[in-house]
């Protein structure tokens, strides 16, 4: 930004003395700027008279409080997280699949509608923050600070997603160490409210939430016992066997602690064929749990 | 005979009960209007004048009388809104005052002028007490500017502080405020805490600020433009 001086910069502190009544009651004169200067310094002067009707920089108290105790707080009441909300939830977190995705209306605050969503049984909180000024408001310290008070009166909950009111329902998920403060390592840096992860639509925050915290792993399955069966060589068996075995008992023999240089030692007086014999009937389904339990324990005592 | 009290009417597809941001967005700007009629600072509503109101006090009247309308009644809710606001703002600050007017003097040509106040000082350097003659003499009490007019410009006001908190570093901020909308004086700026540069400094500050402000809000499409005689529509009868 200059610094320099010149006719605008002039004339509008001029009009600025003229406001503090220090012109004597004189409008300051514009005669002497050019067409663009002048039309400049009319739009500045508009500015500073409509800024001194009214200052936006205020704390309107909230609906509620304006009309508690009368029939328009029940009617507030009523529409709070109306069923345009609602909806609009339930719209954003209904193909959240695999999880199973409840939501329900749970009050509203100062700054909006708050819903319960309850995935696969664990609450998550969404909070429609109409006090956030755009998406990316929503990473404020400020606001995050206030997901605090939701673990602390729903310890239960599983995550907090702050939720502005545009189309897509852009949000971020808080989780319950975000607000608070930590130090930082190895830094040591003392660290206030923060948000590690980005704003996105409702529903593709709570599956990375979701994701991160909940991960559903996919079940492997195993290969047909039959082709297993075909497959196995008991030569190699008693190979592998007897590779492991043996590194198992060089890093006992290395090993610093005496408990473990004795247990890890002592599998060197192991046989090796009665170790793939285990191993061969287990594979192959031979053995129950239990027999092969006492099998081990056999073994365990015949190395002793 | 007593005439029992009219219970009062109450729509709940009142259109302001059922949009909530409109409602909000045309609150603050009402308490603003108000603040700035009662002379209370805006930045704490709950100050109130001498003996009287609070700014939130008038506030919750507005806009219970707001409500309290047939939801058929106006066309524009926002222009009613800053109306009625600016009518109780001037109420009030007329009850806060009243008892204070000296008799009529009379001027030099033996006419009588207007009742010179006894003014209120307050040990207290953020309450300023207003009166109506200053009021006036601020301009604050211009009917120049319709109530749709007012609303308008309550919302390019917001439009320009985005604008400044999204533009602005905090030293430039506050001096946009303490002088936009605050209405101090430059040296009086200078020495506020937070606040490094002198008088002649800020008064440049301030006029950059300014100029880039109308630079920015031009290119802005949320930045309502400005036009003059707005025709006046129907408010309803609001006394």
């Amino acid at each position: 930004m200059t610094s320099k001086p010149d006719h605008v910069n002039d004339a509008i502190n001029a009009y600025i003395d003229y406001l503090d009544g220090n012109s004597e009651g004189q409008t300051p004169s514009l005669e002497h700027l050019t067409h663009d200067e002048r039309r400049e310094v009319e739009a500045v002067i508009e500015n500073l008279q409509g800024g001194r009707r009214f200052d936006p920089t205020n704390s309107a108290p909230s609906v509620e409080s304006l009309l508690y105790g009368t029939p328009y707080y029940d009617a507030l009441v009523g529409n709070r997280a109306g069923a345009s909300d609602l909806a609009s939830v339930r719209a954003c977190v209904g193909e959240l699949r695999p999880w199973a995705v409840d939501v329900q209306i749970e009050g509203l605050a100062a700054y909006g509608p708050s819903f319960v969503l309850v995935i696969n049984g664990q609450p998550m909180r969404a909070q429609i923050r109409r006090d956030a000024r755009n998406p990316a408001g929503l990473r404020s310290n400020d606001l995050i600070a206030t997901a605090s008070a939701v673990y602390r009166d729903h310890p239960e909950t599983v995550g907090v997603a702050l939720v502005y009111p545009d189309n897509h329902l852009s949000s971020v998920v808080i989780d319950p160490f975000d607000p608070e403060v930590c130090i930082e390592v190895p830094s040591g840096e003392v660290l206030g409210p923060r948000s590690r992860r980005p704003v996105r639509p409702l529903a593709d925050a709570i599956r990375g939430y979701m994701n991160e915290a909940f991960p559903i792993f996919p079940s492997i399955q195993p290969a047909p016992r039959a082709a297993l069966r075909e497959d196995l060589d008991p030569a190699l068996v008693q190979r592998i066997a007897r590779q492991h075995m043996a590194a198992v008992v060089e890093s006992g023999l290395r090993a610093r602690t005496e408990a473990k240089k004795v247990a890890w030692g002592g599998l060197a007086a192991l046989d090796v064929d009665a170790v793939k014999d285990l191993v061969l009937a287990a594979y192959r389904g031979d053995v129950d749990a239990v027999s092969l339990k006492a099998w081990l324990e056999e073994l365990a005592v015949t190395r002793a | 005979m007593n005439v029992p009290a009219a219970e009062p009417l109450f729509d709940p597809e009142h259109p302001l009960l059922k949009d909530r941001p409109r409602l909000e967005s045309l609150i603050k700007k009402m308490l603003s209007r108000i603040s700035s009629l009662m002379g209370v600072p805006s930045t704490n509503p709950g100050r109130g004048l001498s003996g009287a109101e609070t700014a939130e006090d008038v506030l919750q009247q507005v806009l219970l009388e707001l409500l309290q309308k047939p939801a058929d009644y106006a066309d524009n809710w926002e222009g009613l809104g800053m109306r009625i606001a600016r009518l109780r703002a001037v109420d009030a600050v007329r009850r806060a005052v009243k008892g204070r007017q000296l008799p009529a003097a009379d001027n030099d040509a033996g006419n009588p002028g207007p009742s010179p106040e006894i003014d209120v000082v307050s040990l207290d350097a953020e309450a300023t007490q207003p009166s109506i003659e200053k009021m006036q003499r601020a301009g604050r009490l211009s009917t120049e500017m319709t109530p749709e007019e007012e609303y308008l410009e309550a919302e390019r006001q917001e439009i320009l502080w985005d604008l400044a908190r999204d533009t602005l570093d905090e030293q430039d901020l506050l001096i946009y405020r303490s002088i936009h909308h605050h209405e101090m004086t430059p040296p009086a700026v200078a020495r506020l805490p937070g606040v490094s540069v002198g008088e002649r400094q800020v008064r440049n500050r301030i006029a950059e600020i300014e100029r880039r402000l109308v630079a920015a809000a031009a290119i802005d499409p949320r930045f309502p433009k400005r036009s003059s005689g707005a025709a006046d529509e129907h408010q309803g009868d609001v006394s």
